[in-house]
């Protein structure tokens, strides 16, 4: 009798200690642990702020800009210096720097989103037939995608988008978006391979579930959360490629005003002094990278947190 | 007396505070004796082991106590003089042999290390006391597998393989925290079988590290109970199982499985949970959990009694 | 351990044919006429076909490709359009270029790389690392050519310590600057994959087995830490190698440095085809040698992957 009376006693005073205690995380999935980490992570909200910032930017582009940056064309004010009629100066034709640097926020953002919509397009559907049928559908996909890993990016646009004689913004998207879903068929196939092992995979089954079914109830949740590491990244590097891509004349063509263009046409009047028509395009380009960058990596730390 | 544990103390200076993971233990070890310590996870058992060998990681540091191995005091030992002592006349083996090994050594180099590093001998004849120790934990075929890695022997044998590392310069005392606990239930008795061997072919100490008590039955004379960094109680073998005094103790012997109870009745458990380490609750540690609390027990620590001889316990049913 | 180089080697070949024919194709339906490349605007109809005959051209594209293909494993490579020189000649004496500055750009890279992520992992949490982190971002985030650019415009314009280009009598001065231009970004990724795979290693089990059997501190840092460590390291190491003899051509492009990247894209403006062909050929050719080596290496230093 003293036995449970003292028993009950222990658990009141558990429960009370329980209010007190520190909430519990209550996590139905990595996604959801995952963005609770990420609201922590100073490095990351930069990075997202990055981000949205570019993107606003691109949206009200014709508001903001104080020009047109293709049509506004002025010889006779070409390369003034940046001050109080051109903020940023004005590059050979009369064109504020500031308009086309706003405006190509446009392009960059739309090559980085459009060729990773198609890299992430190819790469889930390799991965997912790779992971789910496995066995000979595993090994020929998967051929494929070492082989296509093992192109050495670079040259490859360049040839590309060489062989093309006036090469435009589609074909960009298309060549990057083509050698760029390696890296994510081989997330989701993995991701495929574990989950597909799982006991709850099975109970799933047991209870009638069908093929489609497991796949968007069980799996690709669990997909997402490294997955949007791997197109945050994606997306910066496509931004890069189609920088140099343009710098080199192999990507958008004049007169768009492209980040990577400008910086080509920047670097002719560097050696007349004319820094400005080349310093505020890259570092538009560094910031809008190092946002997607900053926002990715954060990501994945949020995910995985020993890698600290 | 082989070794002589007095009033351990192990704290942890982390950013969340103290972390207080020993804190007072002491035992006594004779020449080839057997000591079983038992404790749930976090109870401090491993840190016990780590600072014999005065092993604890930052920012851990034995704050106080004394360590008495073979008459030298361990405490004011210099690094060098420890690393001297360290695999060649104290060893000790982890619970993962899967991670425990380097993956880019073989085996054999992985042992001749040891031979070569404290019996000062040249590389063949290392070699050779390699595969001699090597067929003494009963590794088939030894000398050809001495040139495999790690990765293409089986848990059991990556054990074994500890093991023949941990015996190669034949230590006075062998350290096993949780050797068994990651392998298969039918290769955990034939570790537990060639320990007990060994213990007898070496005549070795031996501190068995575990929060399994039928392990301990099999392989100890002597149990330590610990329960959130102190010493609960200390006897030997019989009497834990027979006469024992702690309720922490009893709560531990009856959430065993056992097979001649019915099959219906749930498994016992103690309630509650450990506490964290860096709040320790005042008084007893476990009187949170205890059936047994009195008014004592949730203000001071009880003291170490001894309740008859060789049996001691700190609880205030006692005192 | 054969299986594994067999692997490679088909992919090696795979990729090799795979480049050249994909870029044989694209300029063979290429608009443009590539007799206009060689004799200029004015042309007679006799030359006109005797130099389709000689450069084959008036064949069929398979027999073409054939050709390409066979003349190419013999060493041939064909003639340039513009200048009367065998494509070989000309890809020696450019790559040489190539290698001068992407070797002088890796030795910093390792260099610095390295000694910031040993530092960095060492003192981990410390300030250091914080900034080796964020500074690693930043570097990720900014188009090579655009640091170029930034550092011309400093050390070349206004401080004058260094000249802004070419390749001048071949001495040091000439490199520094493409060198860091090349090699800074690449120290970030160094000092990145130095610094993770040195903290992962430290936590592993076996050092603490290491340390347990009284083994010295150096013997520890030798045998365990970074013979573990250095696993992934080299292998980036080596793929960087890789990644950069193909891809400083933005580099080359800035600072006139007559490399290989350079000369191949020139001879896409110019429509020189067999230059072109010939160029990607062999970049592609040292790039999965490269990577074949380091593979070979990567099974060299890790056991694992070599008996499976």
């Amino acid at each position: 009798m003293k036995v449970l009376k003292q028993s009950v006693e222990i658990k009141k005073r558990e429960a009370e200690e329980k209010k007190q205690e520190v909430e519990v995380i209550r996590t139905t999935s990595l996604l959801m642990y995952t963005l609770k980490r990420l609201s922590k992570n100073h490095v990351a909200i930069l990075g997202l702020g990055l981000i949205i910032f570019v993107i606003l930017v691109a949206i009200f582009a014709p508001v903001l800009a104080p020009y047109h940056p293709i049509k506004y064309v002025n010889i006779l004010k070409s390369m003034v210096p940046p001050g109080k009629e051109y903020p940023l100066g004005s590059d050979y034709l009369g064109r504020d720097v500031l308009a086309r640097i706003i405006y190509g926020a446009r392009i960059s953002l739309m090559v980085g989103l459009v060729a990773e919509m198609v890299a992430l397009s190819i790469g889930i559907i390799f991965g997912s037939l790779a992971g789910y049928y496995g066995r000979w559908i595993d090994q020929l996909l998967m051929r494929i995608t070492d082989i296509i890993y093992a192109f050495p990016t670079v040259l490859f646009a360049i040839a590309i988008m060489a062989v093309f004689e006036r090469p435009s913004i589609t074909q960009l998207f298309l060549v990057l978006g083509f050698l760029g879903w390696t890296d994510i068929a081989r997330l989701v196939r993995a991701q495929f391979l574990a989950i597909k092992e799982r006991e709850y995979t099975e109970a799933a089954r047991a209870i009638g579930a069908g093929d489609r079914r497991i796949i968007f109830r069980h799996i690709l949740p669990n997909c997402l959360a490294p997955v949007v590491v791997a197109t945050t990244v994606g997306i910066a590097g496509n931004i890069l490629s189609e920088a140099w891509l343009s710098f080199l004349g192999l990507g958008a063509q004049p007169p768009l005003p492209s980040w990577g263009l400008m910086l080509n046409e920047g670097q002719t009047y560097l050696m007349a002094g004319k820094y400005w028509l080349a310093v505020f395009p890259g570092l538009a380009i560094m910031v809008t990278v190092l946002g997607f960058n900053l926002f990715g990596y954060g990501f994945r730390d949020a995910i995985d947190p020993r890698l600290r | 007396m082989l070794l002589t544990v007095e009033n351990l103390k192990t704290y942890f200076y982390t950013e969340e505070g103290i972390v207080k993971a020993v804190d007072g233990i002491s035992f006594i070890l004779p020449p080839g004796g057997t000591l079983g310590i038992v404790g749930e996870s976090g109870s401090g058992k491993s840190v016990t082991a780590l600072s014999i060998m005065r092993l604890v990681p930052s920012p851990g540091r034995i704050i106080g106590g004394e360590l008495l191995f073979d008459g030298q005091r361990l405490m004011e030992k210099t690094e060098k003089e420890m690393r001297e002592i360290r695999g060649n006349r104290i060893s000790m083996i982890f619970q993962d042999p899967m991670t425990s090994l380097n993956p880019v050594l073989t085996v054999g180099e992985q042992v001749v290390e040891t031979i070569m590093l404290h019996q000062k001998l040249p590389r063949r004849k290392a070699w050779l006391k390699a595969v001699e120790i090597l067929e003494l934990v009963k590794i088939p075929r030894a000398r050809e597998r001495l040139k495999d890695y790690p990765h293409q022997f089986s848990g059991g044998m990556r054990q074994r393989v500890m093991i023949a590392i941990a015996l190669a310069c034949h230590p006075r005392l062998l350290i096993a925290d949780e050797p068994t606990t990651s392998l298969d239930v039918t290769i955990q008795a034939q570790i537990i079988d060639l320990m007990k061997e060994l213990k007898k072919e070496l005549n070795m100490a031996i501190i068995l590290i575990t929060h399994n008590l039928g392990l301990v039955a099999e392989l100890c004379q002597k149990v330590l109970v610990m329960y959130a960094g102190d010493l609960m109680e200390y006897t030997d073998i019989g009497t834990i199982f027979r006469g024992s005094k702690h309720p922490y103790t009893w709560g531990l012997l009856q959430s065993l499985p056992r097979l001649d109870r019915p099959r219906s009745r749930r498994l016992e458990q103690i309630e509650g949970q450990p506490p964290s380490l860096i709040k320790l609750p005042p008084g007893c540690p476990f009187h949170p959990r205890c059936q047994y609390v009195k008014a004592e027990c949730r203000q001071e620590k009880p003291e170490l009694i001894e309740v008859s001889s060789d049996h001691l316990v700190s609880c205030w049913l006692y005192q | 351990m054969i299986y594994y180089i067999l692997r490679r080697l088909i992919s090696l070949v795979v990729v090799l044919v795979g480049m050249s024919l994909i870029v044989f194709i694209l300029i063979f339906v290429l608009p443009g006429d590539p007799i206009t490349a060689i004799m200029g605007q004015r042309q007679d109809p006799e030359t006109a076909a005797r130099i389709k005959a000689e450069y084959g051209m008036d064949r069929s594209l398979i027999v073409q490709y054939t050709k390409f293909l066979s003349r190419a494993v013999r060493g041939d490579l064909g003639r340039s359009y513009r200048q009367r020189l065998p494509v070989i000649k000309i890809i020696q004496d450019r790559f040489k270029a190539t290698l001068r500055l992407t070797l002088a750009a890796m030795f910093i890279a390792i260099v610095f790389g390295m000694t910031a992520g040993v530092i960095a992992a060492i003192k981990q949490y410390s300030w250091f690392d914080d900034l080796v982190m964020f500074a690693s971002q930043i570097g990720f985030s900014t188009p090579v050519f655009y640091l170029g650019l930034i550092l011309i415009l400093i050390f070349g314009l206004k401080l004058r310590w260094f000249p802004i280009g070419g390749y001048g009598r071949g001495g040091l001065r000439n490199l520094v600057l493409p060198a860091i231009t090349l090699g800074t970004i690449q120290t970030a990724y160094i000092a990145q994959i130095t610094r993770s795979s040195l903290l992962e290693v430290i936590r592993q089990d076996f050092v603490r087995t290491a340390r347990a059997k009284g083994l010295g501190e150096f013997t520890l840092i030798r045998k365990y830490i970074l013979r573990n460590a250095l696993i992934p390291i080299v292998t980036i190491i080596g793929s960087i190698f890789a990644g950069l003899l193909c891809g400083a051509v933005a580099t080359e492009y800035i600072f006139a440095w007559p490399g290989l990247g350079r000369a191949i894209v020139e001879a896409i403006r110019v429509r020189d085809l067999p230059v072109v062909q010939g160029g990607v050929f062999f970049m592609a050719l040292v790039y999965v040698l490269v990577n074949l080596v380091v593979d070979i290496l990567y099974a060299y230093l890790d056991p694992r992957i070599r008996y499976r």
